[in-house]
């Protein structure tokens, strides 16, 4: 069964991030992936932001990219672009973590006006990450998120979109296990 | 003479760097032109305080010290280490945490560290954005310098120099645009087009 991990990167504890992010792990795991939900928040914030990859917390989610097969990254939009919390993330892993593996990149923001984050914030760091198989993001609006909701995602038509990037994903994932 | 803040601030962690070394050489031409005094902010001394915040309202007092001197510059002037080609995320992070209101029209200049000249358009497609999006207006003139550009953590390289010396003098233009006139002179100049 291909490993994906999905990490989302809100600071904030109650987060409609966060809350897309676990909407996308139970629809990977509903589609037989062995997907697991990181929340970058509960790492340790002074050994995360030394890049201290001796901690036991952040060596654990950093073997949990490297053992991935995908990776699904979940970020708000603040002031225009990915969450510090991601890129702090990000700029402790090695230089080219995401090599070799299928990449799908999400975003949740308050408005549409910032939905090209994904392409011109977020895809060239991932890009120098080593990245080759990065399928179309998505930005999800945050009114139509629930986190309170058994249904979380309220507007159908998001629904249908995340379905159509996931299973984009889902081909790469597989392509990406293939070429291992 | 008014007191303006002029603020530095370096996105790197490290200490010695070559970042600080960029925006301290910055702050130091500013106040050699102008007789301001400058204000150097580090994150590596702030990032414990910076980072127990996950939002505005969670702010302790020496990190709401640390975004008050940011938001209330005249002048800032932001430097950054290339991460994964962009700002560092602690230097993001820091961004994150400020009210954008208080940005609009507020001068910065914009300078960046690599490793090599691969990454050069850093500033002007991950850190002009950034200062876009907070209505600042970035100086034309921005400082990328690699390693080589260095001596033993001092900049070494004439080039770097100029475009220090360009940046800086933009930088005082603004300066000198954004100070109020005196009331007279206004009520003057209103009374000369009626």
């Amino acid at each position: 069964m291909p490993t994906v991990l999905v990490i989302s990167s809100s600071p904030s504890e109650k987060s409609k991030t966060a809350t897309l992010a676990q909407y996308v792990t139970d629809h990977l795991s509903s589609i037989a992936m062995d997907a697991r939900h990181l929340r970058l928040r509960n790492l340790p914030p002074a050994a995360l932001v030394r890049a201290d990859t001796s901690d036991p917390a952040i060596a654990e989610a950093a073997a949990l990219v490297k053992s991935a097969d995908g990776v699904v990254l979940v970020t708000p939009t603040y002031k225009a672009s990915y969450s510090g919390l991601l890129k702090v993330f990000l700029d402790l892993l090695p230089q080219y973590a995401l090599a070799g593996k299928a990449i799908l990149p999400l975003a949740t923001g308050g408005t549409l006006a910032h939905a090209l984050m994904l392409d011109y914030a977020l895809r060239p760091v991932l890009h120098s990450l080593g990245a080759r198989h990065c399928v179309q993001g998505h930005f999800v609006i945050e009114s139509v998120i629930d986190p309170a909701s058994r249904e979380p995602i309220t507007d159908k038509r998001y629904g249908d979109m995340l379905a159509e990037v996931i299973g984009q994903f889902d081909g790469a994932v597989n392509y990406a296990r293939k070429a291992a | 003479m008014t007191t303006l803040s002029i603020v530095g601030i370096s996105g790197s962690l490290s200490n010695p760097s070559r970042t600080t070394v960029l925006v301290e050489a910055i702050l130091k031409a500013i106040a050699d032109r102008s007789g301001h005094k400058t204000k150097l902010l580090r994150l590596s001394d702030s990032a414990p305080a910076l980072f127990a915040a996950t939002s505005p309202a969670d702010i302790g007092k020496d990190a709401r010290q640390f975004l008050d001197l940011i938001e209330g510059a005249d002048l800032l002037v932001v430097g950054t280490p290339v991460y994964r080609a962009s700002y560092t995320g602690a230097l993001k992070h820091v961004f994150d945490l400020v009210d954008h209101r208080r940005f609009g029209s507020k001068p910065v200049a914009l300078a960046a560290t690599g490793g090599s000249p691969l990454h050069g358009l850093v500033i002007e497609h991950q850190l002009r954005p950034l200062f876009g999006f907070l209505n600042a207006l970035t100086l034309p003139t921005s400082v990328y310098a690699v390693e080589g550009d260095f001596s033993n953590y001092a900049i070494s390289s004439t080039a770097i120099h100029e475009r220090i010396e360009r940046v800086v003098a933009e930088a005082l233009t603004q300066l000198a645009r954004s100070r109020p006139e005196p009331l007279d002179a206004r009520s003057a100049a209103t009374a000369a087009i009626a």
